[in-house]
């Protein structure tokens, strides 16, 4: 079993960079860096360490907040900082490589995060997106409830779509001809 | 003034087997800046922690990367064990050092294979592979999986390995060494290879300690930067740990520091085979993970992982974390590529080992 102590201390988003520098200028390496979604917002967590110490430092952030990068101090942080970007919405600025939110191909906008506004605005696209479509299947179900009534229903809707594919067909082998 | 051209490398090439792309940026002949494109491989494995029982997620983790895939196993039990409180028997951390130091000396086998071929070296590379094979029977008759091993758990490990079948793998490693040696020789004094190597890709120790590298890549430029040293696991019962280091900090250094490792690799197996006490090999966990976070570290064969876990108190962990060794040393790549010669591109990507399955899991 891992020993190691666990040290977690908590700074305002203000103190990032004055934070990190210290540490740097102390000799500690970076290890990494990695959100966490938490009630209202997300929780980033640097981890430095030096020898067999592990120091674990954590920013509550309100969600969709801006955050400085440290990639300037500890240049090993870009890939992380840009899946901050990609993975929670968090916006980090001054990124040494900096993908602006198009590291990873993602299908949805913030994954990790569902409160961000992007992903709250993408939610409500697809739900106005999909909405045409929900009326259009609910025509469907109508027609599948009426398919199910007496046999006349079916009796007359079945020659209907046979007489509307005849002419189809005819008229498609006029225009060859022609 | 010269022109500039942009040359796209990848995501498919022969040095690369998993998708990685590069934009060089070229003057003439000269690489002034790279910029990688991630991406092709993300799979969003760190999310299914929120859906999957603690206890089975552990053969995802197995899954983040076919060759250390041990290691990811390991390193999220131990994350877990932390966080429960879980007391791992005795036994059970020397075969998991065991299968560990297996899984380094076949990465780097496979590594070594993989270089030979980069530089055209193919019989090389076949010998390299064919050595590795010894390693991977070793894991089959251990284990029933050649890459998937599913051995570690929460609490130990599925099966043990008894005292005469681990003497017989301390003699199929000695076999092992006998071929090492000759290729050894090729690879650290050919001249064809050092001039391929020599120089190529070169970091100073102050430059890897900026930028925190880790395992072999920083190794080789004298940092040292191994978890092994700190005595967690069954390495605490090693008589001595000296991690290989070199200060050349170029491309023959990186190939050198892997190369040592092998062999001593093989002496830690020996020592800890020598060491091992009998006993049992699992302790099954009570109950859920508590609400709390656990962070731990693993020397992969590539070099440190970090494994970070918060639970909430349900069989559902929040959070599973892992930054693996290639995504720390991307910058060390950038360093590296930047003012290369366009042919010497492939030869420095392939001596950091990049592992892009593990970078974007």
């Amino acid at each position: 079993m891992d020993n190691t102590e666990q040290i977690y201390k908590e700074i305002d988003a203000s103190s990032i960079l004055s934070t990190i520098h210290a540490y740097h200028d102390e000799g500690w390496r970076f290890a990494q860096l990695c959100g966490s979604t938490i009630e209202g917002g997300v929780e980033v967590l640097y981890t430095l360490e030096k020898g067999p110490v592990v120091e674990n430092v954590l920013v509550n952030l309100p969600n969709d907040a801006e955050i400085p990068s440290i990639s300037k101090i500890y240049p090993a942080s870009f890939v992380f900082e840009n899946e901050l970007q990609d993975l929670f919405g968090i916006k980090v600025n001054g990124i040494s490589v900096d993908y602006e939110g198009h590291m990873y191909k993602l299908s949805v906008p913030s994954p990790m995060n569902p409160k961000s506004q992007a992903r709250v605005e993408f939610a409500k696209r697809a739900q106005a997106a999909d909405q045409p479509e929900a009326e259009a299947q609910a025509d469907t179900q109508a027609e599948a409830q009426a398919a199910d009534q007496p046999d006349e229903a079916q009796a007359v809707s079945q020659p209907e779509a046979e007489a509307s594919a005849v002419p189809a067909g005819q008229a498609g082998g006029e225009t060859d001809e022609q | 003034m010269s022109n500039k051209t942009v040359i796209p490398f990848g995501p498919q090439h022969p040095v690369l087997p998993e998708p990685i792309h590069l934009d060089l940026v070229l003057e003439d002949e000269k690489v002034v800046q790279a910029v990688p494109q991630l991406g092709f491989i993300h799979r969003g494995l760190e999310k299914i922690v929120e859906k999957r029982d603690y206890l089975h997620f552990v053969y995802v983790a197995e899954r983040i990367c076919g060759i250390c895939s041990f290691g990811h196993s390991l390193g999220y039990s131990q994350a877990v064990e932390g966080l429960m409180g879980v007391e791992v028997p005795e036994r059970a951390e020397y075969l998991r050092d065991i299968w560990q130091e297996l899984s380094r000396i076949h990465s780097h086998l496979l590594w070594l294979g993989l270089l030979a071929d980069g530089f055209g070296y193919e019989n090389l590379f076949q010998q390299a592979w064919r050595l590795r094979e010894i390693v991977l029977n070793i894991f089959e008759k251990t284990t029933g999986g050649r890459v998937i091993l599913s051995v570690c758990n929460i609490g130990g490990v599925n099966r043990d390995i008894d005292n005469d079948e681990l003497r017989a793998i301390c003699d199929d490693l000695d076999k092992l060494l006998d071929g090492y040696k000759p290729i050894t020789e090729t690879f650290l004094d050919d001249a064809s290879v050092h001039s391929r190597l020599d120089g190529v890709g070169y970091l100073s120790k102050e430059e890897a300690e900026d930028l925190s590298l880790v395992g072999p890549f920083g190794r080789a430029s004298g940092l040292d930067n191994d978890i092994r040293s700190i005595g967690m696991g069954a390495y605490g019962k090693l008589a001595a740990f000296e991690p290989q280091l070199s200060n050349i900090g170029d491309g023959y250094a990186r190939t050198e520091v892997r190369i040592n490792e092998v062999v001593q690799s093989v002496q830690i197996i020996k020592e800890l085979v020598s060491k091992i006490p009998d006993g049992p090999v699992y302790n099954k966990p009570k109950g859920n993970p508590p609400e709390g976070r656990f962070l731990t570290r693993v020397e992969q064969p590539r070099g440190e992982a970090v494994y970070y876990v918060k639970g909430n108190g349900s069989k559902f962990l929040e959070r599973f974390r892992v930054r693996t060794p290639t995504s720390q040393n991307l910058a060390g790549l950038l360093k590296i590529l930047q003012g290369c010669d366009y042919a010497d591109v492939p030869l420095n990507i392939l001596t950091i080992d990049p592992c892009i399955s593990c970078t974007e899991r």
